[in-house]
This record gives C-alpha cells, structure tokens and sequence, in this order.
C-alpha cells in the first residue's frame, strides 16, 4: 500500500558516519568505523520505513545522525525540503560542506551544460533548484546566507519536528525527574505554553498512550517496563513532531507487551499522521508496522522497497536468510531455516566488494572484487547485489 | 515531598550506622552550637568598666559623675594617642603618595617611617624590612593606617557619648549608660585583641594536673582541656567542611569542564590533575603550610590546593558515563541546551558519589589537620585545637615517669578526635549504602 | 598493553616537569630573602653584610625573572644540588640519602604484618559475611579508619614502652649505637638490623628489631583497615560469581573453593591497595617517625619544617613526590598486565 501523500518529510542521501578509532601512544586516528557508509532513502509523510539488520550494522547510528545527536561525516539530511545538514555544524565545518555539496558540484555541471538554465533544468530535486538559482545570482556566500540564517529558530524547528523513541526503558528516562517533568520538558524548551496548558497536554498524552493521568507526579522507577516505554513515548509526542525515529523501541520488551507497544504506534501513525523510522533487528517486528523496509548489512543497504515487495519477492541473498529466521504461527508450513555461516565482519575492516561475500552463498569471483550499487531492479525495488534471486529456499 | 526523597530517607534512618553517625554528629553540632555556654571562655574586664558597672547597678544621684570619672578614665586608657597617632600616620600617608609621585625619595620616606618607629608608633619592623620589600611594607602601613584612622574615629564617638551622658540625668541615664558601657566593652575586646579561640592559661605550673570538679578534663600546659575540647569542636568543624567543601568544588568544577569540553582541554586539565596527584599529600600540606606562614588559614588553604584531585577524577568518570545514558540524548533530541543537560540530567546523577565521597573526606582531613597541629605546624600555640592539646601531652606522656600519670591529657581530647572522625565515616558509609545504584531498582 | 606502557613512560617526564614546576612554585611564595638563606649555610649567612647578600642575590639569580630561575634551578637539580640543610648540616641531597634507608628499613618490617594480617582479616570477614565475626572487623576496620595515627602512636608508646618495656623509641639503644657508629662496623646495605646481621652481631639485631616493632604497630592499623576493607568487598563480589557457584555446586570443600578460586581473583585490587601502601610507607610516616624518634625521611621533613629550613622540605619533597611516581607507575604497568581489561584506558 502506497502512501497517497507524497510529500517527502525526510530524505537522506549518501549519509556516511565514521567513527575515528584512536590508539597508540598519542592517540591519533588510526582507523575508521565504517558504521554507516553511504546510504540513502526517502521517506514519505505518514509513512513508516521500517530499518532492520542484525546486531552492529549501523542501524542505531543511522537514526542518531538523521537525529544529529551525532555529527555526519557525509551526506545530506532534508526535512521538509529543507536541507538541515549544516544546521548543527559550526561555521567553518558548513562553510566546507557548502562548497563540496552545492558550490563545487554546480561549478563542474556548468562546465558539463554550459548554460545555467541546462544547469537547473538537469537537477531533478527542487531543493537543487533552488540553491543553484541562488548560487548563481549570488555565489557561494549566497547560499550560507540563506543556510546559515535564523539558525537558532532552525534548530528549534529541527529539534521539535525529529523526534526518538530509546530502546532501554530504563536508561531512557531521567530516574530523578517526575514524569510531568519528563513528558514535559520538550515542550517546556520549546515554549508550548504555560506550565498549566503543559500540564493539561502532559496529563492528555498520559491518556493517550494508556496510563493514568493521575501518575503523573509519580518517578520513573514506580512503572514497569512497558509503560515507561509509553513514557518515552509520550515524551516523543509532547512536542507534535513530524517524524520520529524510534530506535528499537520494543526490543528490551516481553512478547506479549511488544506487540501491544506496536499497535500503540500503530494507532498513534494513523491518528496523528505521523512519519517513522522504526529501527528494529528482525523483520517480524517491523513487519506489522512498516509500508516501507530497508535491509541494513554492515553500514549499507542491501535492499529497499515496499514491505509486501520484501516479503513476498526478497531480491537480497541477506534478505531471504533473515526472512528464513522469522518463526511462523503455523506448525504445518515446514520452513527451512538458512543459518548463515561466520560472525558479521567488523566495520572498521569491511570486506572487499560486496559486503555480504564472505557469508553469502550464492557468492561469485566478481562479489569480492567489485562493490554492486543499489539498483532499482523492478518498480520501486531496490537491491544491491549482483545476482538478485538467485538464492531462495 | 517527592516520593524518592522519603524513600531514600527511609532507608537512610533504617541504616543503623546513619543513625550512629548521625548521632555522633547532632552531639557535636550542639556542642559546637552551644559552645561559650558549655565552656564560657574567660572575658577580660577592664576595671573601669567594672566599676562603672557596679555604680550602674545601684544608681544614684551623686554616682552619676562617678560614674561618668570612670568612663572618662577608660577613655582615657584607650584613645589617649589615638588623635597624635593619626595626625602622624596621615603625614605618613601625605609622604607615601608623594613617594608613589617621585616628589620623594626612597630615603626621605625611610627616614620618616624611622621617625615614627622612634615614637613607638610604629614597629621597627617597618624600618628595617623597607628596602627588601619596599611594596609590602608599605601595603602593611596603609593597613596600619586604616585601622588607626578607625581608632580615632571610634574615639570622637566615645568621647561625644561621654559627653551626651553628662547632659541626661535619671533613669533615660542609666538606660543610656549601660548602651555606653556594653559598647566600651566591645572596644577594649577589639584593643586588647581579645579572641575565645585561645585557650586561657588557668594555672601558674605546667605540670599536668588531674580533672577536677572545676575543669573536669584536667590541666595541661596551663590550659583547661575541657576547654580546648569544647572550643576545639568548632575548630574541627570549621577546618573539615571549608577544607572539603572548597576542594570539593574546586574539584567538581575542573572534572567537569574536562568532561564536558573534551578534547585537548581535557587533557591538560587531567593531566594536572596527575601531576597534583603525584606530591605525596600529608607533605604537600605540611611544606605549603610551612611556606605561607604557620596558621589556621594557611593550613587550610594547603589542603585545598591539595585536596580537589579525587573529586575531579570521579566527577569526570561520572560524567563521561552519564554523557551516553539515553536519557541525556532524548534531552539532546528535545533540543535542551548544553547548561541545563548538565545542570538536570547530568548532575544530579553524578553527584551523589562526589557528596559521599566529601562526607567521607571530611575525617580524614580533620585528622591530617590535626597531625598539622600535632607537629606544631597548624593551629598557632595555645588555639583551642584538639591536635594541639594532643601535642602537650606527647611531652608529658613520654617525659613521664609513671604511664598513668597523665592519662587525661590524651583521653579526652583523644576520644573527641577518634569520635568526630567516626562519626563522618559512618554517615560516608551509610550514604554510599543507601546511594549505591546497584541497590536501586 | 604496550602502547599503555609506553604511553605512561612517555607522559613521565611531563609529570615530573609539572612536580618540578609546582614545587618551585611553591618556594618562590618565600620572597628573595628567605630563598638565599637556603642556598648559603647559616653561618656564613649570618656574617653577611647587607652588600654581600645583594651580591649573592645577583648570583644566585634571586632578582632574574620567574622562568629563568626555574631553568637554574632545574639545572642545579640535575646536578644534585638541593641546597643546604640546616637541620641535617650537610647538603640536602646527602641528607636524605643518609636517611632515606631508615624509612626503608621500616617499611619492609611494616609490609609482611600488614599484608598478612590484612588480607586475613579480610578473607575472614567476606567467608562469614553478615556473621558476628564480619561486625566485628568491619568495627575493627571503622576504628582504625578514625583513629589520628597520632593518637594510636603515643598509645602504642605508652603501652608497650612506658607501660611494658618492650620497645623503646628511637632507633637503637646507647651501647649498640656506640658500637654502629665505630669503625669496626660496616655498613653494607645500611639497613640496621641486615648490617647487624652480616657483622655477625645477633645483639644488635634484637636491638634494632625492638626499637622497630612499636612504629610498625602504630602504623598497622590504619592500613590494616584499608586493606581488609578491599579484600572483603572483593572477596565478596568474587565469590557471587559464576564460577565460583560452579565450584560450589560441583561439591568441592569450602576451603578449596575460597583458596583456590575465590581468593586469587580477589587479590587483584588487594595488590593495588597493597602497592600503593608501600608508596604511602615510603613517603609518608611523618607522625610515626616523630612520635616514635627514630630517624627517617618523615621526621626529617617535621624538624625541617618546624626549624623552618626550606631547603630541606624542598629537596624531601620532591624526593618523595619522585618515588610516588615511580611506584605508581609500576603498579600501575602490573595491574595493566594482570587485569587485561583496563589496558586501554
Ligand atoms: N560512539 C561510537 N564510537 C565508535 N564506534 C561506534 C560508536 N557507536 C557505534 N559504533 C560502532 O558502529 C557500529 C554500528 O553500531 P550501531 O550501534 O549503529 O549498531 P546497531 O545496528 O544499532 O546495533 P544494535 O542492534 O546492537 O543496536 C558498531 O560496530 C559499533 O561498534
Ligand atoms: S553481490 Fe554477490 S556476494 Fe553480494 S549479495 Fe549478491 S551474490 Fe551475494
Ligand atoms: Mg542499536
């Protein structure tokens, strides 16, 4: 099922985060943590895009930078059609990240087209569009101007509208602050209202996610698991965001309160309208939540398309063993499970090629010497491997 | 009251040892409290404020110009060169301004502080310590003058309160009078230099001699200990929560900005911390101690220059721990500034271990305060300072001849010692128990 | 690991440097005067004309900006040259190392009982854990925590020497100090009771042992305490743990699980406790030393400080801050090799 809405509320595009790896006597950088490495992916408004891949592949550091609790190495973040990369960097990190993405990129396509309206005729994001108008009636500095100005009040939009959800239902809330205190700080930061109208919503959402509003003076420690994952929940929407990425979020729950947590989310996406990522390591969780699903392996997306696509045509070797590791309700489909070999490689020293050779079994000489890309194999169905469904059960 | 707070305080007073500790304490904070009821220190009188008194006290007529003789006579006593002394020590200044001008030499302002020092206004020192620290001499002249310009000037007003009392009669007199008296009294306290802190010498021998119904803890060195117990209270207290309290934030302060700013800041600020960490500390404070000057102060002052590296360190581990909680990043998310991530969230969260930790700290600091005295290297002599008494009787218990002799003079001011540290200790421990995160959830 | 060790031998210097640096520091607080008369030994100092001491003043650098003594002075440094000690009536680096082996001497009869007892004490108090032996010591533990060294030192004096006769102060008795101080008595190591030993003088031996048994018991307790604090905390997160329930319920005895499993994993941080003791023994039994006469590094520094004599107190701290260092780093190179985990940080 297609979203109507097409609007796209985030769109990431070729987003890396290294992570430095420092040692020896001076501590200097001597290797990189590939943890996420060139990935991109649209979502649409009230869409939910599901994130699934094993245990180290980057999935949490994808939503921590899209958050920008941490800094991206590359790439480009677009919220609303606003390009908020430089938004958190400081002046001299924006003004390269200007140049490279915008400045540098025009300047080489103006020499390719010669003309400036070819240009801009041959960018096909309007955001392009944009920037390269401006840049070509006012350069460079142009484009800071516009960027860089109001960055207070961008920030503030920015925090308001991206919201997350933790996975830890114990660590995520401040055990020394009441829940009043909690649910209401956003909007307490984000100048919602008087502390009468925050304690009305505050004691509001409580109902919403399905507690007592009378608990509202009450420490995080009183409550158990699941609901101080409602908490966090109800933190996330206090400030009525956009899009929120939830990391995990059911993951550290029993079964039985997994799944009421999820038609939580479920109910809450379709009544407000809300945009997810929803970060989780097996696809039997997201399968119930996601329009959209991307298979994360080591930092990459190994495949990308709709949930119904997924799971009824998975193109992805990687894919088809995760889907073979879903348990199935019914004892009589006899299903036969793939267990892959070996440990996943490390980040810092990723295999060559295709991440996925050294454990795929369809693999070629071709895999561990080229590197696929993520090709749109069918109607929105992306997958990056040289020999998509070759390998099925 | 929030619902945490009674909690933790239920298991805090369910502790026995807290409760202990805290016993301990509440008994040596009334005492410290009540300290010139328990042991009144010994106020000089002047004799004729004395006698002024007394005539108050069955006033008559024909007393009134007795009285007013007596108080003339105090003035007397008190502010007879007060007026000469500040004519002389403003020239003095007149001459000090002129040298900061070059409208003097060095010599000139030399010989008229040699002027001076022969009337014995001033101290030799001066005059003979003014061509090595010519700067200093002259700082300590300007304080000399101040206080004499506020002598002098307390003098007008006593005297013109003499002289307001000649004009009243009856009992608008006597009310008069006795505001008079008590304000003279304050004045000579302040002349004589008059501080409680000193134990007062109570015998003429020095010969320790045993509790008595009068000083119940014995004599040593002329002193009254149960005096210098009582008083010496209030010195523990004071060294043992300035001391800690000052590094403790000192401490708190360098730790967190390491932690929080990171990078190379951190790494100076840590590695100053080791090298503070690496001078043997009971030695770092006995040396500084001994360079600025022996004294309460500078002994305080030496243990906090070296006494804020512990705090520093734990802080900073704290921090850089609480940094990665998710909670810290859904503020971060919610778009809460910087200072107040660290003031609500980080804080609180890490400041429990460094108060226990000071709690902890604050015995052990009394202790090597007291081993300061014990050398004779803290309290000046005859303070009122259990380490001091302590030293006494070192002399007496390994002079003496018969071990039992002196026992009172290391009993007493020994047990308040040995008391008050435990007390802090149990109260650090109870703390750490009810604190302790693994207790928790 | 390595690059940890390497890592802290390189920073060693630079702790040093900043030791230096703090120390110089703190003896500039004295003013110029003060500072020559540690340069000059008191006599001559005392005959001095007040152009004489402007000319030395000059010499010694006393009137050169901040940075330029201190490169003097660490110059002088690096040439053993401390200064005059007015209490020891030698050079301050003579001085110390005349009484550094005294400090020595106690401190390796003080380690064997503290250790032993200690990690005893500990044990036992973790294997009854909550029992009435644990209150017990851990009351034991709380006393010698809180009891002023100063306190327990004459008490130990009062006892065992005025009281019982047992062990006198000082270092050695008259007649055996006689005996040390001829020339028919050589000093091999110039440890007492070791030379006592080598020349074949069982007497002297005795002497010296009595005369260093009380400062040993007045140091003990407080370490005592220390040290069965961290083994019974250890002892006790030990013996939660896995493997030691598996022992456990494998049914060996008691006493082989708590030996042979419980305790070597325990000693880990006893050894830390256990190192750092040996700094603290070295560097630091000012009031043991005092109470106790007996010559030392720690007395030397109280009478130097009382006689106000600067250089003295200089050269002891910076030779004591010097052995902190040393120690710590070879604890903590050790601890770096026995306990992988921490190899990193
Ligand atoms: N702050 C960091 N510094 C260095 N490396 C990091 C950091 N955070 C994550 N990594 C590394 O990046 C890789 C990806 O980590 P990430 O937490 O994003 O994985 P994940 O897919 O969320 O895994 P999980 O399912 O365990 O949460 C891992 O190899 C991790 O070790
Ligand atoms: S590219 Fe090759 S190695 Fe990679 S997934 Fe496809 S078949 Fe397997
Ligand atoms: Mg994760």
């Amino acid at each position: 099922m297609m979203p109507e809405n097409e609007k796209v509320i985030l769109e990431v595009e070729h987003l890396k985060k290294y992570f430095p790896v420092r040692a020896g006597v001076f501590k200097r950088v001597v290797a990189q943590v590939q943890a996420v490495d060139d990935i991109s992916f649209k979502v649409h408004e009230g869409e939910t895009l599901g994130l699934v891949g094993e245990s180290g592949c980057g999935k949490s550091t994808t939503g921590m930078t899209i958050l920008r609790l941490y800094e991206p190495t590359f790439g480009r973040i677009i919220l609303e059609e606003e390009d908020t990369t430089p938004w958190f960097m400081t002046t001299t990190e924006a003004k390269r990240y200007i140049k490279i993405m915008y400045a540098d990129r025009f300047e080489k396509m103006k020499q390719e087209f010669g003309s400036l309206d070819e240009v801009i005729k041959n960018l096909n994001k309007e955001i392009d569009k944009k920037y390269a108008e401006i840049y070509f009636e006012q350069g460079e500095t142009g484009i800071r101007q516009d960027m860089m100005k109001d960055l207070t009040e961008k920030r503030r939009y920015f925090r308001k509208n991206a919201q997350v959800i933790f996975q830890d239902p114990y660590s995520s809330l401040n055990p020394r602050l009441r829940i009043i205190e909690i649910i209401g700080e956003g909007m307490k930061v984000n100048k919602m209202g008087t502390n009468q109208e925050i304690r009305d919503r505050v004691a509001h959402l409580m109902e919403i996610v399905g507690l007592s509003k009378d608990y509202i003076y009450r420490y995080p420690h009183q409550f158990s698991g699941g609901q101080r994952q409602r908490i966090g929940i109800a933190r996330a929407l206090a400030v009525n965001p956009k899009l929120i990425i939830s990391d995990e979020a059911v993951s550290a729950l029993d079964v039985s309160i997994q799944s009421q947590i999820i038609n939580l989310l479920v109910d809450l996406k379709n009544e407000y309208g809300l945009t997810f990522v929803f970060i989780a390591h097996d696809l039997a969780v997201v399968k119930h939540i996601s329009d959209k699903i991307a298979v994360m392996y080591l930092g990459k997306i190994a495949e990308l398309t709709l949930k119904k696509e997924l799971f009824d045509n998975p193109l992805h070797p990687y894919t088809v063993s995760l889907m073979s590791a879903i348990p199935i309700p019914d004892p009589e489909v006899k299903k036969k499970r793939v267990v892959l070999e070996g440990d996943v490689p490390s980040p810092l020293n990723p295999p060559s090629g295709c991440r996925f050779h050294p454990r795929c079994p369809v693999a070629k000489e071709i895999c561990s010497k080229e590197e696929p890309s993520l090709n749109e194999i069918s109607d929105n169905h992306y997958v990056s491997c040289f020999f998509p469904g070759e390998f099925k059960i | 009251m929030s619902e945490e707070f009674k909690r933790t305080l239920k298991r805090f007073f369910t502790n026995p040892s807290a409760l202990i500790g805290v016993t301990i304490l509440i008994f040596f904070i009334i005492i410290a409290i009540f300290a010139p009821w328990i042991a009144p220190p010994k106020i000089p009188v002047n004799k004729n404020l004395e006698k002024a008194r007394n005539l108050l006290e069955n006033y008559s007529e024909e007393n009134k110009y007795l009285i007013i003789n007596e108080l003339k006579n105090f003035w007397d006593d008190t502010y007879f060169f007060a007026e000469d002394d500040y004519i002389e020590l403003s020239n003095l200044m007149e001459t000090i301004a002129k040298f900061h001008n070059k409208e003097v030499s060095s010599n000139e302002l030399k010989a008229h502080i040699k002027e001076l020092t022969d009337y014995y206004i001033l101290n030799i020192t001066y005059y003979e310590k003014f061509d090595e620290e010519t700067n200093k001499v002259i700082k300590n002249l300007k304080k000399e003058y101040n206080k004499i310009e506020k002598k002098y000037k307390e003098s007008v007003i006593s005297l013109n309160l003499i002289n307001e009392l000649e004009k009243i009669d009856g009992e608008e007199f006597v009310k008069q009078a006795i505001k008079v008296v008590s304000r003279f009294d304050k004045n000579f306290h302040e002349a004589i230099g008059f501080n409680p802190y000193i134990m007062p010498n109570v015998t003429t021998t020095r010969t320790p001699i045993p509790p008595s119904k009068e000083h119940p803890f014995g004599i040593v060195n002329q002193k009254d200990i149960f005096y210098g117990v009582i008083w010496g209270t209030r010195t523990a207290f004071e060294i043992g929560l300035v001391v800690v309290a000052i590094s403790t934030v000192i401490g708190l302060f360098i730790g967190s900005v390491a932690a929080y700013f990171g990078g190379w800041l951190e790494e100076v600020l840590m590695r100053i911390t080791d090298i503070f960490m690496s001078i043997p500390f009971m030695l770092a404070a006995m040396v500084l101690t001994t360079i600025l000057g022996l004294g309460i102060k500078n002994m305080m002052i030496a243990l906090i220059v070296f006494g804020w590296m512990v705090t520093a360190r734990l802080i900073r581990g704290n921090i850089l721990q609480a940094k990665n909680e998710q909670y810290v990043m859904a503020a971060k998310a919610l778009g809460v500034s910087d200072f107040f991530i660290i003031v609500k969230h980080i804080l609180p969260n890490t400041i429990f271990p460094v108060l226990i930790n000071a709690t902890m700290r604050i015995g052990s600091m009394v202790i090597t305060a007291a081993a300061l005295s014990f050398l004779g290297l803290g309290a000046p002599q005859g303070y009122a300072d259990w380490g001091s008494i302590l030293s006494y009787s070192r002399d007496w218990i390994i002079g003496g001849t018969n071990p039992t002799q002196y026992w009172f003079t290391i009993l007493y001011p020994g047990i308040a010692m040995i008391l008050f540290v435990i007390g802090w200790n149990l109260l650090g421990d109870a703390l750490r128990d009810v604190f302790d995160p693994r207790m928790r959830h | 690991m390595t690059t940890y060790i390497i890592r802290r031998l390189l920073l060693l210097p630079l702790i040093i440097l900043g030791v230096t640096l703090i120390v110089f520091s703190m003896s500039q607080l004295l003013g110029p005067l003060k500072l020559l008369s540690t340069y000059v030994d008191p006599n001559t100092y005392a005959k001095m004309s007040e152009r004489d001491i402007q000319i030395l003043m000059k010499q010694y650098g006393l009137t050169d900006p901040f940075p330029v003594r201190y490169g003097k002075w660490v110059k002088n440094l690096l040439k053993g040259d401390l200064g005059w000690s007015v209490v020891g009536k030698e050079p301050v680096l003579d001085a110390l190392i005349h009484r550094f082996p005294y400090t020595i001497e106690l401190a390796l009869y003080a380690l064997f009982p503290i250790i032993g007892v200690g990690i005893w004490l500990g044990v036992t108090a973790a294997v009854h854990h909550n029992s009435f032996i644990d209150q017990f010591i851990r009351i034991f533990a709380l006393i010698g925590w809180s009891l002023p060294d100063f306190v327990w030192a004459i008490l130990v004096l009062l006892i065992f020497y005025i009281g019982l006769g047992w062990f006198p102060p000082g270092n050695l008795s008259i007649w055996a100090n006689q005996i040390v101080k001829s020339a028919s008595f050589k000093n091999y190591t110039h440890l007492l009771t070791i030379d006592a030993l080598l020349n074949g003088r069982i007497d002297i031996f005795w002497d010296a042992l009595r005369h260093i048994i009380g400062p040993v018991i007045a140091i003990s307790w407080l370490w005592w305490a220390n040290l069965l604090r961290i083994t019974r905390s250890s002892m006790l997160e030990v013996l939660r743990k896995d493997y030691v329930r598996t022992a456990r319920s494998k049914g060996l005895p008691e006493k082989v699980v708590i030996n042979k499993h419980a305790r070597k994993n325990a000693l880990i941080p006893v050894v830390t406790t256990a190192g750092q003791m040996v700094i603290g023994l070295l560097t630091g039994v000012v009031i043991v030393e005092m109470v106790f006469v007996r010559t030392g590094l720690g007395s030397f520094a109280a009478t130097a400080a009382q006689q106000l004599d600067y250089a003295s107190i200089m050269g002891v701290l910076l030779f004591t801050s010097l052995l902190l260092i040393i120690g710590n780093l070879i604890i903590d190179i050790s601890y770096a090799i026995i306990d992988p985990r921490i190899r990193l940080g």
